[in-house]
């Protein structure tokens, strides 16, 4: 933060161009700025959700259709992969190559364990007759927003565990830098940031 | 990448982990174990949810050591969303009531 003082810092100066009024590089910048769009998305899935559910007579019971507790697995593995992705950039801002990737690697099979057992759900729901328009439970809109919010998550899920796996590619060849790294890992954080809503609005309330 | 972002402690990390993990538990368990009334159930997953995404923007997407217009820019358009949402759900609800 070296514009913090002196005449020159007044909010115009700050804001009127010729710098980078955040502080922060352009690549962190435009990971936000995608971060942003797609949280917008995924806000305007959920408000589907929300207000066909609101709007309709009933909502089917997830507890006896639905493996909450299985679920609940699955989000505890996701936040213990935020939290090793995220010891992963404290490694690499240290200079801890070694450190990094190893902690990159837990973050990525944890990515791919998630993948995975979104998967089973799904087939344990196909199974039961879930299908994109229709559901046993007479709902169609059930298992509509199912599909699709948790289907865009998943890939949101398969596609970073590339992402990181390049990531450490780059890591381990010298290729990549700390903030490489800390950019990628504003993606596995958002990945676990929009989980947060998405795990309540189609498991628990 | 600043100076404040590179003091970021490891036990920051812990602490939000340990924290995040808990919440969820008590999730599962506001389903699963106790039984109560649905309006505490609601502000219980509500209020967690809150805890949550605020901890995970702030430690695991290093918001606490951006700039306060970074923080603008990420938290302003979620609670133009949030508005929207109550924008139009009683016009939805009304209009799925006349089917």
């Amino acid at each position: 933060m070296a514009v913090e003082t002196g005449d020159q810092d007044s909010l115009a100066a700050r804001w009127s161009g010729g710098r980078s009024p955040f502080d922060v590089s352009w690549g962190k910048l435009m990971m936000w700025l995608f971060l942003i769009s797609d949280a917008l998305t995924f806000a305007g899935l959920l408000i589907g959700l929300w207000v066909v559910r609101l709007g309709g007579p009933t909502w089917p019971n997830r507890a006896a259709i639905m493996n909450i507790r299985l679920v609940g697995l699955m989000t505890a593995i996701l936040i213990c992969s935020s939290t090793t992705m995220a010891i992963s950039v404290y490694a690499a801002r240290q200079g801890a190559r070694r450190q990094a990737v190893w902690f990159l690697t837990a973050t990525i099979i944890a990515g791919f364990v998630f993948a995975g057992m979104q998967a089973a759900e799904w087939s344990h729901f196909i199974g039961d007759g879930a299908r994109l328009n229709t559901n046993p439970w007479g709902v169609p809109a059930f298992s509509f927003t199912f599909f699709v919010i948790t289907g865009l998550h998943g890939l949101h899920v398969l596609g970073g565990c590339f992402y990181l796996w390049a990531m450490a590619h780059r890591i381990i060849k010298g290729l990549s830098t700390a903030e490489g790294l800390e950019i990628a890992g504003l993606y596995w954080g958002f990945v676990d940031l929009v989980w947060v809503f998405i795990w309540p609005s189609i498991y628990l309330l | 990448m600043t100076e404040a972002t590179q003091q970021a402690p490891t036990r920051a990390y812990l602490v939000a982990w340990v924290v995040l993990l808990f919440l969820t538990a008590i999730e599962v368990s506001v389903v699963l174990v106790f039984t109560l009334p649905t309006v505490v159930r609601v502000t219980i997953l509500l209020i967690s949810a809150l805890i949550k995404a605020s901890l995970i923007g702030a430690y695991y997407m290093n918001l606490k050591f951006e700039r306060l217009a970074m923080v603008y820019i990420a938290l302003i358009p979620l609670l133009l969303g949030v508005l929207m949402f109550f924008a139009i759900v009683p016009d939805a609800a009304r209009v799925m009531g006349l089917r």
